[in-house]
């Protein structure tokens, strides 16, 4: 058994729905539904899914942003959902998904920056100066941009402060919220270039979460795939993209965009295929809540949730 | 599903390929930046190098608050005139309040009713042969005290409440808000009326308090609406997941981002609180007439023979409103507009 710096146990993160003259809770909304995460150090974990499937919402119970309505988070042996009050800012940190909205626009880079180093480390004005301007210039921003607003940079640029921001404290787990999604395509290869740098830097772990299956694979040695708050497949990478057996993560895979041009009739085939198998098969693989099966290991470190009826094999 | 791997690959080193290196990223930042420090090695990719290189003498300090304000009002040539019609208005009233005899000036003079303005009276007399300049001083000084007093205490209470209830939400804000909404359907002007009628000692500030009393629950809600707008926001979070404090984040991360509706808000109030003091005037409860204020001089135009026939009587006291109005706005703006730095001129 290796060591897993987070595990995340059986979590559920549910959204009451409220209604009825007296307000009380008619059902729940089940964002996340029972998701187990282990996440060994210094290791990407890509966390995949279309929009609305818990992936953010998994991410912000780790943070502490989000109520954890069942289950167990577990970093580095301290349990964060315990009710008791645990700090572990200092070693979780986040990268928000939107750079315009996770930038305070009254403050200055300087401000952004050095706003963990003042709550957590005593330093001096100057020493407080000379370390915002070794982060700054690590995250490839010029030492000049120090007393700058958020609004006079591009987009890359602020997911790059943004990114300072969350290695200021030396930490070990990275919650990276879609961190390029917001980006374009050149800019995307940036930050992930230069997040994957840091990362090796650093010996961080990371929690990677994207809907873009390319850049997943870019970035991460072991994906998870979830759908409506639950995941369907989880594995290493290779396998995952090599032997999909889920049928969603089948669908998924083929809808990744290719650049040559010769094989766009093949992968037309392939992706309308695809989508029959989908269409006619896909409400085999949902209970009768339309949530995907409970995990089923195939191999070592490869789990899909595979309709019970199947036994498992495929 | 071989076929489709070898596409993720291609895909993979185009991602590879384009990488800050490469597209001269760094390159142009550095172009666009001829000011920057030169001291650092701006060049490498990996700042840690310039960690010692950092000039220790010169480390590059920010510019504090109340210059960039400065800077702000000096830039707009509008607000730096109104700053200094205000100072001037606002320094000659106190000054010379100093030397007038309020006792004097509201003592009833038969002989000298309704002049015009002339030697003696320099502004004329009202229908009691009480000087108007003087009760203009004098006014002006008693408008001025409440107007700021009252927006200051409700404006500072109500930001602070509606922080409050709209950041911690839930049952708080839902408890705080029913103070307000109960506070809000309380007949103010009547209760006012009752204060005046029945409290034995009616001064300046005890009127302040009572009208602040009620005026809060205006910007408490206005500012709970816009804090709970800015609170979902994700550098509030991000800010949490830093490990700051509430208090921490209310005011150095919330607040900075209202200060503007707070700032448009406290002007607009000045304003309304000047005119709510004359409108109890008006109806015979703000002061009596030895005390002038800028509102008892504007009652007088109830007359119909004062407002067609003896314009001095009242007339200057609404110029002077409007000027006092209009530069307190002007240097608000400015004010706004130094709080957040993209709409600076300076």
């Amino acid at each position: 058994m290796t060591e897993y710096l987070l595990e995340i146990n059986d979590l559920k993160v549910y959204y009451p729905i409220k209604g009825g003259f007296f307000n009380t809770t008619k059902d729940y909304v089940r964002a996340v539904d029972g998701v187990t995460i282990n996440i060994p150090k210094g290791k990407t974990y890509g966390l995949v899914g279309e929009s609305g499937s818990g992936k953010t919402t998994t991410g912000k119970a780790v943070m502490g942003l989000n109520k954890v309505t069942d289950g167990d988070i577990y970093f580095d042996g301290k349990h964060l959902n315990s009710g008791k009050k645990v700090d572990v800012s200092r070693e979780v940190q986040m990268i928000f998904q939107d750079p315009y909205s996770s930038l305070n626009p009254r403050k200055r880079v300087f401000d952004i920056v050095a706003e963990p180093l003042r709550n957590y480390e005593k330093l001096s004005k100057d020493e407080l100066i000379k370390e915002v301007i070794r982060l700054i210039t690590r995250v490839g921003l010029p030492p000049g941009s120090l007393y700058k607003y958020p609004h006079e940079f591009s987009g890359g640029q602020r997911q790059r402060i943004g990114v300072a921001r969350a290695i200021a404290l030396n930490p070990k787990l990275i919650i990276a919220d879609e961190p390029v999604s917001a980006l374009d395509v050149s800019v995307q290869a940036q930050v992930l270039n230069f997040l994957q740098e840091i990362q090796e830097d650093m010996d961080l772990t990371m929690l990677f979460i994207a809907h873009d299956l390319g850049v997943v694979r870019h970035m991460c040695e072991w994906i998870g795939i979830m759908y409506h708050g639950r995941l369907v497949e989880e594995g290493p990478a290779e396998v995952i993209f090599k032997d999909p057996q889920h049928i969603y993560t089948k669908k998924l895979i083929a809808a990744i965009p290719d650049v040559n041009v010769d094989n766009i009739e093949a992968n037309l085939r392939k992706r309308r295929e695809v989508q029959e198998e989908f269409d006619n098969h896909f409400h085999e693989y949902l209970d009768e809540d339309g949530k995907p099966f409970p995990l089923v290991k195939i191999s070592e470190n490869h789990s899909v949730a595979l309709p019970p009826t199947e036994g498992g094999k495929q | 599903m071989t076929k489709d791997n070898k596409n993720l690959n291609d895909e993979n080193r185009e991602l590879n390929d384009v990488n800050p290196e490469n597209t001269g990223f760094r390159k142009d930042r550095n172009e666009a930046h001829p000011t920057d420090i030169d001291t650092h090695n701006q060049s490498g990719t990996h700042g840690i190098e310039s960690h010692d290189t950092i000039d220790v003498e010169n480390l590059p300090r920010s510019t504090p608050g109340w210059k960039v304000v400065l800077g702000e009002v000096f830039a707009d040539k509008i607000a730096l005139f109104s700053l200094i019609i205000m100072i001037a208005i606002t320094s000659y009233v106190f000054g010379l309040t100093m030397f007038l005899k309020q006792s004097e000036i509201v003592t009833v003079d038969l002989f000298s009713i309704n002049q015009a303005p002339n030697d003696e009276f320099r502004l004329g007399t009202d229908y009691g042969g009480r000087d108007i300049f003087g009760q203009l001083i004098i006014g002006t000084r008693n408008s001025l005290l409440i107007g700021v007093l009252v927006t200051a205490i409700s404006v500072s209470f109500g930001t602070a409440y509606g922080v409050i209830s709209g950041y911690f939400g839930g049952q708080i804000d839902n408890l705080m808000m029913r103070i307000v909404d109960f506070m809000m359907v309380l007949p103010f002007i009547m209760i006012i009326v009752v204060y005046v009628t029945i409290s034995p000692d009616y001064s300046i500030v005890s009127f302040s308090l009572i009208m602040s009393a009620f005026l809060w629950t205006g910007t408490a809600r206005l500012i709970r609406s816009l804090a709970i707008q800015e609170k979902e926001q994700d550098y509030i979070n991000a800010s949490k997941t830093l490990g700051s404090s509430n208090i921490k984040i209310i005011f150095t991360q919330l607040l900075p981002n209202l200060i503007g509706i707070i700032i448009v808000n406290s002007t607009l109030s000045l304003a309304a609180n000047i005119g709510i003091e004359s409108g109890l005037s008006f109806i015979g409860f703000g002061f009596p007439e030895d005390t002038p204020s800028l509102g008892t001089l504007l009652s007088y135009a109830t007359q119909t023979q004062t407002l067609r026939l003896r314009p001095w009587i009242w007339a200057p006291a609404a110029i002077l409103i409007l000027i006092l109005m209009l530069c307190v706005r002007n240097v608000g703006e400015a004010m706004r507009r130094a709080g957040d730095a993209r709409q600076r001129n300076a």
